[in-house]
């Protein structure tokens, strides 16, 4: 196991052995440049894992078989159907404000993307360690609500308006109870560090339960995972996109390339959301560390942890239905954040009783 | 949400319908068995038709022409058999009204087509038996062919 | 379903119009008067008011030409008692004209409009006289027996030609809609939107022009026609006999129902004998499709409100109806399986054990969707309390079918003027109390129930009974006496009618539908207005509608 105090970031450590054999302006460049495409990679992976994992989950739960006649096991389908979107023709609508119809997806893309850069993966897979780490995530997650609003409000279509504005509604509504609920695991780690939180996880109390914060947070826990599902638009509160009343919401007029960008966006928030709770409540990379490999395994763990809960994301998505716009939000604000502020009150007690206890 | 213990017990219905084995099947690959009274496309015996004209008058859209012309020893015979299938509710009152099984249904199901013009399918003309010559002394042999015997030889389906 | 106390109301009638009433009572016993047309509309709002006919039940028409005239028939009828009754008047063919009834009786805006369209009979003082299912600017009426378009080539148009129709303007009249905005307000607050008619979830070609302030509907406007196909038309030209695969094409989810009102009509005006077997698998028949079209009906609650899960679990067991009506008649979907005088073949072996196994098995499957879907505190959140349906605006629709179950009032036509054999039946009708989509979906779910009792019942009939005929004694070539005859029945999605009129020939003289969707779904703006996006996707769902029927 690594020295975890010292070799928590990347960052300093790549542009230090860098720095050896050019200007410090390369060294740095060039490791932005190199995380961008890490980034990419990643989230292109994870798309493909994902889209192929939800189309099975669904479809066994809808007494269907999924994908199975491309590649193995129909392996191959979603890579078939990515390749299919890539080959199409790139259709702007007529009266379209091409300027934010253009922009949309790839600023929905990005904002996504960012947030990888703060994910954990194991003790030195992070990107960057900032020390705002949860904030630049809150920060970056609602910046895709943008991204949202300028595809409907740009696309000129008045479904893709109304899916545009109840995106921004949700969004901005259920980025408070989010932020709340985070709040008491970042005061029982007494920092904003991502990296710092898992570590804050390390041990076991009484032998054998882990430390995680999920066992001092259960209801924070779970506040934060609906906020989640709410974030990303996923069922019950996939009103920005409910294709039963709005057709496909900000996303109807977009197709091609275009639309595989939101939908690449959508499933690498998906595991954003679901990884950020594995670091905060789920204790991260931590687990059982084995003698093969043993610098694979925390993220092994991480990955698990992660995926356990995009599943937990999809099962919901396979059996429950669609919020009315009126009562999303007086979930949000009528039983939420009063929730989530009482769980700051709890987090606050707890913190006191574990300060007493170890002072 | 009062309580949220319906929402979870409908997680426990998904859960358990996703370890089940599904109901479906893998299309081109396997097939389901249709049952034998199938209403599918056509497969006409021409060799069993007594050119009664009893399926042109079932259907209720004229898909059926059946072309007959007396013979030297006062019954009809077919010359000819045609279906314009564009039209073709495919109901099944044709087959019904036929008395000979001259005229059933199978279970094709690929129907389907690029051009309607494919759809105006014709008996060919070789398949069709002649009408026995005027000195013939018993005409009716062919209706009495037993049923499926002359399946391959004589039948005309109707296939793209 | 016969008249109540004929005398007493003829003598009331007679009384009060002098000679401008006529009566006829044919044999089944349905009160018909025959009123000269400048007298329809008080005679309607008489029996409206004082013999308590609060529901116009239909409203068509006949082409006389031989008699130079067009006959428009109202039917009206009492739920509660129940009692129906027939006025009919005769009007000039050169130049029909008419008072309207929409004063009396509000439902039949849509009806009078499909006579306009059909026969070209002027409703004066009709609040939107257009045409309805055919386009603005079409010429002739179709249903006028001079009528040639069947002579005539189709006419040689590009496809691509078609005009771009503002929304505001022209035939469609969507600026009464948007009163909002011509009413000084300087801001336009709300904007239409134009849902369908290819749209996810209205059940086919549908389409409403809706007004919203924010995601709340101001106002909508149902838009139909997308779907017709001149079906009623269509069969005039052909035999008895060959209309059946026709009726399956309009309720398409219930094609076993409407083959049962058609064929009941038919045995009516010809005087058939049915056996008994025939009438008990025809009653089961009808009773696995209500079934398969409830599910369908509950599916879709369930995919217009977000989950997809529930509906393909019910399309898994309409496979099973679906297999077991294809071992009968070899349809899965359009069935056409009913004949005049019985039923096409008899009951396939292995069908009654496959059926036994169903119903055994249905119970667990019901219990599973109340699982996922009727359990679920988001689907009660979304139904519950959601429209408001008022038994006083059922009647003035004349809505039936569930929905009009959901108001509470207590009507069924299988109750309530028994037909085939359903007098010999054990079941309930469930009701429900607030008309609100909860009920309109909870009662589907119950009447599952009560269907799978019938089918219980009806195949131990057939068991005891043994086997027997199937078919009665029906000639070939079908000519009934002249005469008319209405028969309605209970369909799933209401209270369907099938109204003949025989000239004696071997081709129905006039063939009338009586579409309940079509008839509901006249309230739909009402029932919407005021809820939101999302709830009128909830309520539609509970109409429960089938384009293939409103458009015939």
């Amino acid at each position: 196991m690594l020295d975890v105090a010292q070799g928590l970031n990347a960052y300093p450590a790549v542009v230090d052995w860098l720095n050896g054999f050019m200007p410090n302006w390369l060294a740095e460049g060039l490791y932005r440049v190199g995380a961008g495409l890490l980034i990419l990679t990643l989230i292109a992976t994870l798309a493909l894992v994902l889209i192929y994992m939800l189309r099975k989950v669904l479809g066994h739960m809808h007494c269907r078989l999924g994908p199975r006649v491309t590649g193995p096991f129909g392996l191959l389908q979603t890579a078939a159907d990515a390749l299919k979107l890539m080959q199409k023709e790139d259709i702007i609508p007529a009266n379209v404000d091409r300027f934010l119809y253009i922009l949309a997806p790839y600023l929905t893309f990005f904002s996504c993307g960012m947030i990888f850069m703060v994910l954990p993966l194991s003790p030195t897979w992070i990107l960057n360690d900032l020390e705002v780490g949860v904030l630049f995530f809150v920060a970056f997650g609602s910046l895709a609500s943008f991204g949202l609003l300028m595809g409907g409000f740009g696309s000129n279509n008045k479904y893709s308006l109304v899916g545009g504005m109840r995106s921004v509604a949700q969004v901005v509504s259920y980025e408070v109870p989010m932020v709340l609920a985070l709040l008491g695991a970042v005061m029982l780690a007494g920092s904003l560090s991502t990296q710092q939180i898992v570590v804050a996880q390390e041990g076991l109390w009484l032998g054998f339960i882990p430390k995680w914060f999920i066992f001092l947070q259960p209801l924070g826990f779970v506040i934060y995972f609906l906020c989640g599902l709410a974030e990303t638009g996923q069922t019950p509160f996939d009103l920005p996109e409910g294709e039963s009343e709005i057709v496909a919401g900000y996303n109807t007029e977009y197709s091609g390339m275009r639309f595989a960008l939101f939908m690449l966006a959508e499933f690498a928030n998906a595991f954003a959301i679901s990884a950020m709770a594995t670091t905060l409540f789920l204790g991260g990379w931590h687990g059982p560390v084995f003698s093969f490999l043993p610098w694979l395994w925390p993220f092994v763990w991480f990955m698990v942890k992660a995926m356990a809960l995009t599943f937990c994301m999809m099962w919901v998505r396979g059996t429950w239905l669609r919020f009315r716009i009126d009562q999303m939000m007086d979930f949000a604000w009528k039983i939420l954040v009063p929730l989530s502020l009482l769980n700051i009150f709890i987090s606050a007690g707890e913190v006191a009783v574990i300060r007493w206890i170890g002072g | 949400m009062a309580h949220g213990i319906g929402a979870l017990r409908g997680l426990g219905v998904t859960m358990g319908v996703m370890l089940t084995k599904p109901i479906t099947v893998e299309y081109p690959f396997k097939k389901l068995k249709f049952a034998p009274v199938y209403r599918g496309g056509f497969c006409f015996y021409p060799d069993r038709c007594i050119a009664c004209q009893l399926c042109q008058n079932a259907c209720p859209n004229r898909v059926i022409t059946v072309e007959r012309e007396r013979g030297a020893d006062k019954k009809m015979y077919l010359t000819g058999y045609k279906m314009d299938l564009q039209y073709c509710l495919y109901c099944g009152l044709c087959v019904e009204a036929c008395n000979k099984d001259a005229l059933v249904m199978t279970d094709q199901i690929k129907l389907a087509t690029y051009d309607r013009k494919v759809l105006n399918v014709e008996v060919p003309r070789q398949l069709i038996p002649a009408p026995p010559p005027a000195t013939a002394e018993k005409p009716a042999a062919a209706s009495k062919s037993p049923p499926g015997g002359a399946k391959d030889a004589g039948k005309s389906e109707v296939s793209q | 379903m016969k008249t109540k106390d004929v005398e007493k109301k003829k003598a009331a009638l007679s009384k009060r119009f002098t000679e401008g009433v006529t009566f006829e009572l044919p044999k089944d016993g349905v009160l018909e008067a025959v009123v000269t047309p400048p007298q329809v509309v008080e005679v309607l709002r008489t029996l409206k008011e004082e013999y308590d006919f609060h529901q116009l039940h239909d409203l068509t028409a006949v082409d006389y030409i031989k008699d130079n005239r067009i006959t428009v028939v109202y039917r009206l009828m009492n739920l509660e008692k129940p009692d129906m009754m027939v006025v009919k008047a005769p009007l000039d063919r050169s130049q029909p004209e008419v008072a309207t009834a929409t004063d009396v009786y509000p439902a039949a805006n849509w009806l009078e409009r499909e006579v306009y369209d059909y026969f070209g009979v002027k409703f004066t003082g009709h609040p939107n006289l257009t045409r309805i299912m055919m386009w603005e600017g079409f010429e002739g009426h179709p249903f006028r027996k001079d009528f040639a378009a069947f002579d005539q080539p189709p006419p040689d148009y590009d496809p691509f030609e078609t005009s771009y129709v503002d929304l505001t303007e022209g035939p469609l009249q969507l600026t009464e809609i948007s009163g909002n905005r011509r009413n000084g307000n300087a801001a336009p607050r709300t904007f239409i939107l134009n849902f369908g008619p290819q749209h996810p979830s209205t059940h086919g070609v549908f389409r409403a022009a809706v007004e919203l302030d924010g995601e709340t509907i101001v106002d909508l406007k149902p838009v139909i026609g997308y779907l017709h196909r001149g079906l009623e038309k269509v069969v005039e030209k052909r035999t008895w006999a060959q209309a059946v695969p026709y009726t399956d094409r309009t309720d398409y989810l219930a094609a076993m129902n409407n083959n049962h009102v058609y064929v009941l009509a038919v045995e009516k005006l010809a005087g058939i004998e049915v056996p008994l077997r025939a009438e008990l698998i025809r009653v089961l028949m009808t009773e696995l499709n209500r079934v398969h079209s409830h599910l369908m009906a509950i599916g879709c609650f369930a995919l217009d409100t977000g989950a997809m899960a529930p509906f393909l679990y019910v399309w898994r067991e309409r496979e099973t109806i679906y297999d077991l009506f294809e071992m009968v008649c070899g349809g899965r979907l359009l069935t056409t399986y009913f004949r005049i005088g019985g039923v096409a073949r008899d009951l396939p072996e292995g069908f009654l054990p496959r059926l036994k196994k169903f119903l055994k098995e249905m119970p667990g499957h019901i219990e599973q969707y109340n699982n996922i879907l009727s359990g679920n505190e988001i689907f009660q959140m979304r139904l519950k309390k959601v429209a408001h349906l008022t038994k006083e605006m059922a009647l003035k629709y004349s809505i039936t079918g569930p929905m009009l179950r959901a108001t509470g009032i207590n009507y069924d036509v299988r109750k309530n003027d028994p037909y085939s054999l359903y007098d010999q039946f054990d079941f309930k009708v469930p009701l429900g109390k607030n008309g609100d989509a909860w009920d309109f979906y909870w009662l589907r779910v119950l009447e599952v129930w009560q269907s799978l009792k019938i089918v219980q019942q009806a195949v131990k009939l057939l068991e005891e009974t043994g086997p027997g005929p199937v078919m009665g004694k029906v000639s070939k070539a079908l000519k009934p006496p002249p005469g008319e005859a209405y028969v309605h029945i209970e369909s799933p999605k209401g209270d369907l009618g099938c109204y003949l009129v025989s000239d004696g020939g071997p081709n129905p003289y006039r063939f009338r539908w009586r579409p309940p969707l079509f008839i509901n779904l006249q309230s739909l703006a009402e029932v919407v207005r005021g809820w939101k996006i999302a709830d009128f996707i909830a309520i539609f769902a509970g109409y429960d509608a089938v384009m293939g029927e409103v458009d015939r």
